[in-house]
């Protein structure tokens, strides 16, 4: 039994019977009780009253705050990481004959793994909530809720069709000497093209600046790996922190990455570099190689490499002097580059490794 | 069991059995009250939402395993907690002196309409005063109890101590608050009784 008597307003702010007392929370018989200690204890009223003010009364000054939009995004990229997967790739549109006055780009950041977690404090990735608010200019958002793509029209006249998921920021007037967008998510670019005005797409750390003028992005944000994919088309891919840094020095020489079709880099956002290389399965982007002009009759293989160059735009390094008497004879068709290349290889004996979105030839050479 | 104690409850209960749009609703009901306790452990805005994040998604993928709760906001909360001081445990600082030398950022008032003719302002104000100057884990103890309505078991669990050395911190904290509020309070102590009898 406890000894009410010699209770002190400690003991009762520790009760918690009292306390469910004081903010009228009692239970029958529980508010029963304290009346009568009360009343057998007159000496103990101003106790009491003190307690209750505290139980009371006792408020948390606010402190920081989360605004909802920030809440909602957060929903949104807990909802990616739990019960609703990004959906799988879209593939670009490569009929580069049709936008003749564009060039045409896949730019894709796709997350890979959850290490969010470990990213240090001062390797923080920038967000895209932050970016926009440290743009300059009124941004006008566009946000993408619903299942379906959502198409949205640029004040350029450039369209973008932004995938579920998806935000999208950028000024109701592209003035100045650059059209920038900022993007989370997921989003096919058509941009109308303007040397005068490049066009920049933001996107967490990665600063993609287009050199040609028609082109798609796609990208996820929060993710410990972003990656850039181009199809078509020309694009430099800069670290955000270096381009921060050479913007105010106004310096041009910044460490980035100029992707052309069928390469792709992947930039490690925790440790802030960048690796690139060739695509799993690089698309012929020229239109006057179709399938069935990979056909070798006792052809040089020098020569099959400068046609795989043009028809993939990828680069073949190799040593000239040392394949002039190698010759090949073969048809291919639907194998895919990299099968192709094996092929050649096999047949005269050499072998080939990536490197830096090249492709450099390992031989002997034939005699 | 409060009327909100009972639809979180529910809302718990469609959620174990892997309904997401219950899972969202949590999310987004919890959220903001996750990061107005987790913020005080760390200024780092991007570190607290990591740690959010980690939390639910942790507790999507235990959802089938994940225990029957009529108290939502309390699991969460030590889930948050854990989850915050784990992190630091793994950039190289010392489990034990993260326990002991936390930050906890919080400042106490009293709500004025409260106040009654028998405790004057001066003395609301210096309570306050007292509130702010004691320890972080006194100061964490008061606001689990008093602003979050956890009981005393629910405090040990959260801030993995047991139910005793809970007891003690609050103890220890009120008491203090007494005894510098006493002396000044000597005068209208008298008073009082002098009225009630």
């Amino acid at each position: 039994m406890k000894n009410y008597q010699d209770y002190q307003i400690e003991d009762l702010l520790l009760d918690e019977s009292f306390n469910r007392w004081a903010s009228n929370q009692s239970l029958p018989d529980e508010q029963l009780f304290w009346q009568q200690w009360l009343d057998q204890y007159p000496e103990k009223r101003d106790i009491a009253e003190q307690a209750k003010v505290i139980i009371g009364g006792l408020s948390v000054k606010p402190y920081r705050d989360i605004s909802e939009s920030d809440v909602q995004q957060q929903l949104q990229q807990i909802q990616f990481r739990t019960h609703k997967q990004p959906s799988v790739w879209v593939v670009a549109n490569r009929s580069l004959g049709w936008w003749t006055r564009a060039a045409a780009v896949l730019v894709l950041v796709l997350g890979i793994g959850w290490t969010v977690w470990s990213v240090r404090q001062s390797a923080r990735p920038a967000t895209y909530a932050e970016l926009v608010n440290a743009s300059s200019t009124k941004l006008i958002e566009k946000v993408n809720t619903t299942n379906t793509p959502l198409v949205v029209g640029l004040p350029d006249g450039s369209r973008v069709t932004l995938q579920p998921a998806s935000r999208i920021s950028f000024s109701n007037q592209f003035q100045g000497t650059k059209r920038e967008v900022y993007l989370t998510g997921e989003a096919f670019f058509d941009v109308h093209k303007n040397p005068a005005k490049p066009f920049y797409v933001y996107a967490n750390e990665l600063v993609t600046k287009v050199l040609g003028t028609s082109f798609t992005v796609r990208s996820y944000e929060s993710q410990a790996n972003a990656q850039v994919v181009v199809r078509t088309g020309r694009v430099s891919v800069f670290a955000r922190k270096d381009w921060q840094r050479a913007e105010k020095e106004a310096n041009s020489d910044i460490p980035g990455v100029v992707l052309t079709p069928n390469q792709q880099v992947v930039f490690s956002r925790l440790e802030g570099h960048f690796r690139r290389t060739i695509i799993p399965n690089p698309a012929i982007i020229d239109s006057r190689f179709s399938r069935n002009v990979f056909v070798y009759d006792d052809t040089p293989v020098a020569q099959a490499f400068t046609q795989l160059e043009e028809a993939y735009g990828v680069d073949i390094v190799f040593d000239e002097q040392l394949l002039k008497q190698c010759t090949l004879t073969a048809k291919f068709q639907d194998e895919p580059l990299l099968e192709k290349l094996n092929l050649i290889c096999q047949t005269i004996k050499a072998s080939y490794q990536i490197v830096d979105a090249q492709i450099v030839i390992s031989a002997q050479g034939c005699y | 069991m409060k009327a909100e104690q009972i639809d979180d409850a529910l809302l718990w209960q469609r959620f174990r059995s892997g309904d997401s749009v219950a899972f969202d609703q949590l999310v987004q009901a919890y959220y903001p009250i996750l990061f107005r306790y987790g913020i005080r452990f760390d200024p780092d805005e991007e570190y607290i939402k990591d740690c959010i994040q980690d939390v639910f998604v942790e507790l999507w993928q235990r959802r089938q395993t994940v225990r029957e709760t009529g108290f939502v906001k309390f699991y969460l909360l030590k889930s948050l907690r854990r989850r915050i001081f784990r992190g630091k445990a793994k950039w190289g600082t010392n489990w034990e002196s993260i326990q002991e030398n936390y930050l906890f950022e919080v400042e106490f008032s009293i709500e004025n309409q409260l106040i009654t003719q028998e405790i004057a302002h001066d003395q609301v104000r210096q309570l306050e005063t007292l509130l702010n100057q004691l320890s972080k884990r006194q100061k964490e103890v008061i606001f689990l109890k008093f602003y979050q309505g956890l009981t005393h078991e629910q405090i040990a669990e959260v801030m993995v101590l047991n139910r005793q050395s809970v007891y003690n911190i609050l103890h220890e904290a009120l008491q203090k608050l007494r005894n510098a509020w006493q002396g000044d309070m000597a005068f209208s102590v008298a008073l009082l009784s002098l009225l009630v009898r």
